[in-house]
């Protein structure tokens, strides 16, 4: 990691983490999901199979004790006139079965002639393992109203009495199985009893554990536990009130509590305590109720420590692909970081820097034949550039000198005298240029000028204006009139020139005492005169024909007076077509304002034409030049 | 200092020692039907007054009543039925009713079928309890016109979830709170209040013989307002009533649970409710239900003496 950015590995890395972990992750917890719904389909079902095997095995004794009853009932009905025999049944009911530990013949009242009650009643003595009997029915003890009598004898069946603390005898929680002995009539006339002890279901219940904390419940008819013996503190619970605090606020323990008493076999999740649980109940074939009850906590505990497990070892393991991604990643992006450090090398200009070797053929060693080559290219491109470069400084230079030495061809010493003031000035669009003037004074009385401006630009233009320059002060010096000036250099030019050059030419001569103005005009621009009172116009003249073009053109010459303190403004068309950026032009209109407006507020020459130049160079903004710019003013006074 | 502590053991001795001592013996074994005594007792308010009381129970396995322990001198006070006492003074047994404690009779039949009156219940078998109530009985045949064929019962709640019996009698707030206990929640379409259908009489109240009322009628009112006081904290402290309710049926050894004794502690709260007024006043009963009772008891043939109002209510 540089600057707090990841590096290209880590992120990748971490970008196959992230999808690796979505992916593990979703697939564990879907996993999770499908195999607790498995186990807890499971454990619904083993509880069910053990719900009915344990109901099974408490109905196996039940049947038993019902059936020592029943099949003493005829015995009974064959005896009913022996008292004592009576007695011996209900011992020999004792006696035959261990699960019974009391049993009683309860007749109606006055069944037998001046009987309330008689009841023969044999029960074991648990101390000392005989069988005592006895006669039931007291006034104190009127069975006529007890459970296990009155019950049988309304219904006119059998009945399983509610469980009851014996602790007169037994000492234990008991239930009583009556039989009811029906005369022809189908009138009840006794009802056959059995007590039972309870405490062996309570050891059947007590074994059952399918989890630590499940809980096994046999509830009687009246919603009491029968197996209170393994919790003292049920005693004188109900289903009901047990469940009625939780079933204020868990959820669904009233509907289980009523589907339970109600008798349905099924099973219903619940919440009780906050815990997640399910419940399988079923009925027993006398009205009891077996109910098991699991929380899914630990029914999943040994599906949930192998899923932490299985968590764990994937964290682990995406750790590992995390570390052995990045390792792997970094091994074969390495030598990106070595390209990038060649690529600096080269842009510093190193492109001798050695990049690094690459075994396998793939996209690695591609990218690096690609830099390879890239950076040959870049090696030739470079040093073609500087050779180039080279060539163009050299030249550049050479273009400078000939500038230079084109400046210096031209006269810097302007006339400054009581007569006349001139000053004239070129600026080459380029490094040379083809605009020319010159001039010089003959005995301080008459002054000989020229303006010219030779087609096309840079080193060819700039040769034939040094010819043009030279010829122009080499005749003009013989005295001739200004027409043969013309003549003469146009046919020094004419004669050499086979590339069809040409040069327009203003020549003139002024006698500055009389202020007679001799002039040939060779196809050059009008040029300007401004009257002593300033007015400004251009000066008509006769074009003629740019010189160089044809030998022996007759070219006219033509004069006029100029006055006193008029003056003259000679320039080329680098003036007047000088161009903004929208291609509109100085324009002609513009140098006879200059003229009129600025010109005349000069009395300096020199300064007239500096005015004109930043004037043309304001109007241009900044536009590049296009064309050589030659301005020369002349005042008169 | 030690004076004065010395001073304050002598006096609280001499107070203990001229307490008033007064034996209440409630009409039933222990639970919340009885715990404003409870209440009143342990919060100090019988000793605010100055008595010694002795809250002495009818043994579970007793075939005596309360009035009965009255009569023989077992109990100054005791809580009584107002039915009973009204047949018991015209047999001649002179008690007087110095609170009455409910305000309308909780009396209600529980059906295994929906039932919408009295007159349903005829040629049923209908459960009721093996002593006593034969009054009721009586009142009920003989004012609508039907039969029922009576089940006396040790045990309300077997004999009913068994289906040895179409219907049964029960309490508000005992024995139908035992049955929603035993078999989950009665639809109240099974379920008739006698009070509903004109039965006016209320139920428990407390007693004490005529000749104790009239040596002992400022220890009387002693007990009848500390007992209030009990009913009143009671009622605004149910919770802390219900656990010294609790406390007590621990002593006596009862099977029952908490939750029949919570909603047993509403439903008889409830009671006392005067429906006149819509707050536990104690209000005596009103001498046109008692000239009603007395004719209804008059013409089941239960009292033969006529009973004047002021001779039983003070």
């Amino acid at each position: 990691m540089k600057n707090g950015h990841l590096s290209f590995s880590a992120r990748l890395s971490r970008n196959i983490l992230i999808v690796t972990s979505t992916i593990f992750i979703t697939t564990l917890l879907v996993a999770d999901v499908a195999s607790h719904i498995v186990v807890a389909n499971e454990a619904t079902k083993a509880a069910e199979n053990l719900r009915d095997a344990t109901i099974s095995k408490i109905e196996n004794i039940l049947q038993k004790v019902e059936m020592a009853v029943s099949s003493s009932a005829w015995l009974i009905c064959e005896n009913l006139d022996n008292e004592e025999y009576l007695y011996h049944i209900t011992q020999k009911i004792v006696s035959e079965n261990p699960d019974i530990i009391g049993s009683a013949i309860a007749f109606d009242s006055y069944y037998f002639k001046d009987k309330i009650y008689f009841s023969p009643y044999s029960f074991l003595d648990t101390e000392s393992g005989e069988i005592h009997s006895k006669q039931l029915g007291t006034q104190q003890y009127n069975y006529f109203y007890m459970d296990w009598f009155q019950i049988p004898y309304l219904l006119g069946e059998p009945n399983w009495g509610e469980p009851y603390f014996d602790d007169g005898g037994a000492d234990c929680l008991m239930s009583t199985y009556s039989y009811p002995l029906k005369d022809a009539e189908g009138k009840v006339f006794a009802v056959i009893t059995a007590d039972i002890s309870l405490e062996w279901i309570s050891g059947i219940l007590s074994s059952i554990k399918p989890y630590p904390n499940s809980s096994v419940m046999l509830i009687s008819r009246n919603g009491s536990f029968i197996n209170q013996n393994n919790d003292s503190s049920l005693r004188g619970e109900t289903i009901f009130s047990i469940l009625a605090d939780t079933s204020r606020k868990d959820r669904n323990v009233l509907p289980l509590a009523e589907a339970i008493s109600q008798g349905r076999t099924g099973k219903i999740k619940y919440i009780k305590d906050g815990k997640a649980s399910f419940a399988v109940f079923a009925p027993l074939h006398n009205g009891w109720k077996a109910s098991i009850s699991c929380n899914y906590t630990e029914v999943l505990s040994r599906t949930s420590r192998i899923h932490i497990i299985l968590f764990s070892l994937v964290i682990i393991g995406l750790l590992i692909l995390f570390r052995a991604s990045y390792v792997i990643i970094h091994k074969l992006t390495d030598p990106l970081s070595h390209f990038t450090e060649s690529a600096l090398e080269v842009a510093k200009g190193n492109f001798d820097v050695e990049l690094p070797q690459i075994k396998e053929d793939d996209e690695i060693k591609k990218l690096r034949d690609s830099f390879d080559y890239m950076q040959k290219s870049l090696k030739d491109y470079i040093g073609e550039l500087q050779e180039t470069t080279a060539t163009k400084e050299r030249i550049q230079s050479e273009l400078n000198i000939a500038n230079q030495i084109q400046m210096a061809m031209l006269p810097h010493d302007f006339p400054v005298t009581d007569r006349v003031g001139l000053l004239a000035m070129v600026r080459p669009a380029k490094e040379v240029g083809g605009d020319l003037y010159d001039f010089f004074l003959d005995n301080d009385k008459m002054l000989y000028f020229t303006v010219g401006d030779v087609s096309g630009k840079g080193v060819p233009a700039s040769l034939l204006m040094a010819i043009t320059r030279a010829s122009f002060r080499f005749i003009a010096k013989m005295g001739l009139p200004m027409k043969d000036v013309v003549s003469k250099i146009n046919n020094a030019l004419a004669e050499s020139n086979a590339n069809g050059m040409f040069v327009t030419l203003f020549a003139g001569r002024i006698n500055l005492e009389t202020g007679e103005f001799n002039y040939c005009n060779a196809g050059h621009n009008p040029i300007v005169t401004i009257s002593p009172d300033g007015k400004a116009e251009y000066m008509k003249a006769k074009p003629n024909l740019a010189a160089g073009l044809f030998s022996d053109f007759p070219y006219e010459e033509e004069s006029c007076t100029l006055q006193h303190g008029s003056r003259l403004v000679i320039y080329t068309d680098g003036v007047t077509e000088a161009e903004k950026a929208d291609k509109t032009q100085f324009g002609e209109d513009r140098l006879i304002e200059w003229s009129e407006n600025r010109c005349t507020l000069f009395s300096d020459s020199g300064k007239a034409c500096e005015d004109l130049y930043s004037t043309v160079k304001q109007f241009t903004d900044g536009n590049e030049q296009n064309d050589d710019i030659t301005i020369m003013t002349i005042i008169l006074r | 200092m030690k004076k004065l502590v010395a001073t304050l053991a002598v006096l609280s001795l001499a107070s203990n020692l001229l307490a008033q001592k007064i034996t209440f013996t409630p009409q039933w074994t222990s639970q919340a039907q009885f715990s404003g005594y409870y209440v009143a007792y342990e919060k100090g308010f019988y000793s605010d007054e100055g008595l010694d009381v002795e809250i002495r129970h009818l043994s579970a396995n007793s075939s005596e009543t309360a009035i009965y322990e009255l009569m023989k001198g077992n109990a100054d006070i005791v809580g009584a039925q107002l039915l009973s006492s009204m047949i018991s003074r015209s047999d001649g047994m002179r008690l007087v009713n110095v609170l009455q404690l409910t305000q309308k009779s909780g009396l209600c039949c529980v059906s295994h079928n929906p039932i919408s009156s009295p007159e349903e219940l005829d040629s049923l078998k209908v459960g009721r309890w093996r002593a006593g109530y034969a009054d009721f009985c009586d009142i009920l045949e003989t004012y609508t016109g039907i039969h029922i064929n009576w089940i006396p019962f040790l045990n309300t709640v077997n004999l009913y979830v068994h289906n040895a019996v179409d219907a049964t009698l029960a309490y508000s707030y005992n024995e139908l709170i035992a049955l929603e206990l035993a078999a989950g929640k009665i639809p109240d379409d099974h379920i008739i209040r006698f009070s509903n259908f004109g039965y006016e009489a209320p139920e428990d109240g407390l007693y004490v013989t005529e000749e104790y009322y009239n040596k002992n009628k400022e220890l009387v009112d002693k007990f009848v307002r500390a007992s209030k006081r009990g009913w009143d904290y009671t009622r605004a402290n149910r919770k802390e009533a219900l656990n010294i309710t609790w406390k007590y049926i621990l002593e006596h050894n009862i099977t029952t649970n908490r939750e029949h004794q919570r909603r047993m502690l509403d439903e008889y709260l409830d009671l006392q409710v005067n429906p006149e007024t819509g707050v536990a006043d104690y209000a005596a009963v009103k001498p046109e239900v008692f000239v009603k009772m007395v004719e209804a008891l008059r013409n089941t043939g239960h009292i033969v003496n006529n009973i004047e109002y002021k001779d039983l209510i003070r």
